[in-house]
């Protein structure tokens, strides 16, 4: 799948994004072990498995229709949890769909233009 | 009081104070009792199983309840059997004396002898009898706790009757596996102390608590007729068949109830008879059937000789140990023992089926299985969306049958309990799916009903009225449980679970207010800039070759999206068939229904009566178009090494909406530009869409 138009492709190279950022999974190029993801800021990345993208984690899993990030908790995520009284966990497992299977197109039939 | 009254009270006294000062007939040892009950809850794969698939407790046995792990209860009650208020002594006195059961005797009187006392009440009675003021963990006692358990409204009440629950299985399994000691089948009351049990509780022994044994399952389906012992997992004890001449062998052991097979094949220390069939209730094994010899060193390093069997049931080599003067003596002098030899030989024997039977009662305990499927409409619970995802369910619709092979279920009572987590800062999930979640999960439990459960799915809705299901979840996971005849036993409890996706948003949009054309994004909302085409208003003739290339916005009239199973494809979007209906959505707008279903993708259809191009009034009609939508989850689910691993599917933010799926109407030119449209302005707005009652 191939829905690069309008973005500029780079190798993600480990700094620029924040936790509090979007991230969309756009799917596989050429090779199928090569994803691509963008920050919602226009750059294009190029993860594979093993790829750290900061404050998402490091990717685990990549596959034609999503990807999958694997975040391991620090001692203070947890301690933050836990004193908010939350459900205190080791890891967050983060599968993330390709964008557009997100939100298909519903094409309008034959438009008139009279 | 006269002379001869008092001397009517001396034996009766004389067996109190031995009750007293003794602990009479413990069986095996706890610890070996605990080693025994987690034997069996390792062996049993189903019962994993069910817990955590058909219970939502996810790590399954090593699933902690009130600081102990579900193996640990179930390890606990081995020991709590031979107790009372927590003191072994007090249990030695009053439960342990339920201990026994002689199979040859009727099973009223087949308890412990201790003349002059009244015979005490049979084990097999005992797991099914009201026990009274010596404690409450009987079957029936654990059936309530299990459906307390199952049914409970909070955490702390759930995690409570589970843990009884276990506990109280664990006690059942003691009273299975004492019957694998032979003097408890063999009405032997070993007042002083048991030296097969004393083997056992040697933990250089502890190797020997292995294997796995156990009966076949159709001594569960006949009936006992008896009024106490009424569920037939009292053929775990006594399946009635043996009779004192067809002594279980390595055959037909598994149709028979463990103290049937104790007490045909092995001799305890007190009850060694030398002549078959001299003993009523004892007729097997007896020394002159011992037709086996072999010569083994001892630990004291002299050789010893020893007895055995080849028939009249099990091949046992080592029955009993010669005496040291057995040569010497004449033959009417008995001097033979059981010695750690045989006790190791009578343990490879028996320590299996313990293992193996009590493992059994567990499995049967937890027979019952209900299956869950989508309703026909494919959605279990339809929610309108509203501000801040504050919707609810306050009904599921869902399609469930009878599961338990080879029995059927009479009348009884149905129920259904979500349990799931909050967002613990009220923050939409849908928004914010990484926002903090309850470490506490919740409970919605439905109105009961009365239902027959068949074989074959039944299309049920369950009134969550009372408390409703929050949309706004995470970890959500679907039970029913029945209480109700299951096979030949009354009031049985099964469960049947289910882990739905989590609750997800669907959004059908009207994003025709942008168009793309060769690449390029036309604002034709903007009916200034792009004015209706026609003569002098070229804006939407972009390629100026004197045909219009922009058509929009449009106007949807009469939209309707249905979701469904591509295995089972239902009837398409209807005016009477649908999950979201909008009369109107003009462009920028979308509208939301919340669902729950179980389905890792599944399809959605929309139909749109009517799409009018807004410049020209142009008509499109009856446009239908389906996707594939990937579910939603935000749970939790076990790492590894004891770790907990919470799984979550993002939302995205398309044109300043956080979504998960939304069918956009756009034109076919956009859709290449499509990814290129997520931030355009303005925000769509959120309409209310029609979502049918539950």
């Amino acid at each position: 799948m191939l829905l690069l138009a309008g973005l500029v492709a780079a190798t993600f190279v480990g700094s620029g994004l924040d936790a509090g950022e979007p991230l969309r999974y756009w799917g596989t190029q050429e090779a199928p072990s090569t994803g691509w993801l963008d920050t919602g800021r226009g750059a294009l990345y190029e993860v594979r498995v093993g790829s750290e993208i900061p404050g998402w984690g490091r990717v685990k899993e990549v596959h034609a229709d999503h990807i999958v990030l694997e975040r391991i908790l620090t001692e203070d995520d947890k301690r933050a949890l836990r004193e908010q009284g939350a459900l205190v966990h080791d890891a967050y497992e983060i599968h993330l769909p390709r964008e557009d299977l997100r939100h298909p197109d519903l094409t309008v039939p034959h438009p008139p233009s009279r | 009081m006269s002379a001869v009254h008092v001397a009517r009270h001396v034996p009766r006294a004389v067996a109190l104070l031995l009750l007293i000062f003794t602990t009479p007939c413990l069986g095996f040892e706890t610890p070996t009792h605990r080693i025994i009950n987690r034997s069996a809850v390792e062996s049993s794969v189903t019962f994993h199983q069910l817990l955590r698939d058909g219970m939502g407790l996810i790590r399954g046995v090593d699933q902690a309840l009130r600081g102990l792990t579900i193996l640990d209860w179930i390890g606990e009650g081995g020991v709590a059997e031979d107790q009372l208020f927590g003191i072994e002594m007090l249990g030695g006195l009053t439960r342990s004396t339920r201990h026994f059961h002689t199979p040859l005797l009727g099973w009223e009187q087949s308890g412990l002898s201790l003349p002059p006392l009244p015979r005490f009440e049979s084990s097999v009675r005992w797991a099914q009898s009201d026990q009274g003021i010596l404690g409450r963990f009987a079957w029936s006692d654990a059936r309530t706790r299990f459906f307390d358990a199952a049914t409970g409204r909070t955490e702390v009440d759930r995690q409570k009757a589970f843990a009884d629950t276990f506990l109280t299985i664990g006690q059942l399994m003691h009273l299975v596996a004492d019957l694998a000691q032979p003097a408890h089948a063999r009405d032997e009351s070993h007042a002083l102390g048991d030296d097969f049990e004393k083997f056992m509780a040697d933990p250089d022994n502890d190797y020997l608590i292995t294997g796995f044994q156990t009966f076949d399952p159709s001594i569960l389906q006949v009936p006992t007729n008896d009024p106490v012992a009424k569920v037939p997992v009292a053929h775990i004890w006594d399946t009635n068949r043996y009779n004192g001449t067809n002594p279980p062998d390595e055959t037909t052991a598994p149709m028979f109830g463990l103290a049937e097979i104790s007490n045909a094949n092995f001799f305890s220390p007190g009850t060694i008879r030398s002549f078959a069939h001299s003993d009523a209730i004892r007729p097997l094994p007896a020394l002159n059937l011992l037709d086996l010899a072999s010569i083994v060193p001892y630990v004291t390093g002299e050789n010893r000789q020893y007895r055995g069997k080849s028939g009249s049931g099990l091949r046992v080599e080592r029955m009993v140990a010669e005496g040291v003067f057995y040569r010497f003596l004449p033959p009417f002098v008995f001097n033979f023992a059981l010695d750690d030899g045989v006790f190791r030989e009578y343990a490879g024997h028996l320590l299996p089926r313990a293992i193996g039977y009590a493992a059994g009662l567990l499995e049967y305990f937890f027979r019952g299985r209900i299956e869950i499927a989508p309703p026909a409409r494919f959605a279990y619970g339809l929610a309108a969306y509203q501000p801040g995802n504050s919707g609810s369910f306050r009904a599921l619709r869902f399609r469930v049958r009878n599961a338990t092979p080879g029995e059927d279920t009479g009348p009884g009572q149905l129920i259904a309990v979500a349990q799931y987590r909050e967002s613990v800062t009220g923050a939409n999930l849908i928004d914010d799916p990484f926002a903090p979640i309850s470490a506490e999960l919740s409970y919605a439990v439905s109105k009961p009903f009365a239902v027959t459960l068949t074989p074959t799915f039944q299309e049920l809705t369950f009134d969550f009225g009372e408390k409703p299901i929050p949309s706004n979840v995470a970890d959500l996971f679907l039970t029913v449980v029945y209480r109700g005849r299951l096979g030949l036993e009354d009031d049985a409890v099964m469960v049947g679970g289910k882990d739905l996706f989590e609750p997800a948003p669907i959004d059908m949009a009207n994003a025709t207010d942008w168009e793309c054309f060769q690449g390029g994004l036309h604002h034709v909302a903007d009916l200034t800039a792009y004015p209706p085409y026609g003569p002098g208003q070229t804006a939407r003739d972009v390629n100026h070759d004197g045909v219009p290339d922009l058509a929009g916005p449009f106007m949807v009239r009469g939209q309707f999206l249905k979701t469904f199973d591509f295995a089972e494809p239902g009837p398409g979007p209807s005016e009477s068939n649908f999950d979201l209906s909008n009369s109107v959505e003009a462009p920028t707008q979308y509208s939301r229904v919340i669902l729950l279903q179980d389905r890792p993708t599944y399809g959605a259809t929309v139909l749109s009566r009517e799409i009018q191009a807004m410049p020209s009034g142009g008509i499109g009609t009856n446009a239908l178009q389906s996707a594939t939508v990937p579910g939603v989850f935000n749970d939790t689910t076990p790492g590894p090494d004891g770790t907990l691993v919470r799984r979550v599917r993002p939302s995205t933010v398309y044109r300043g909406v956080p979504l998960h799926f939304g069918l956009l109407l756009t034109t076919s030119a956009t859709v290449p530009c499509i990814s290129n449209t997520g931030l355009l302005p303005p925000s769509l707005t959120r309409i209310d869409g029609i979502v049918p009652s539950p």
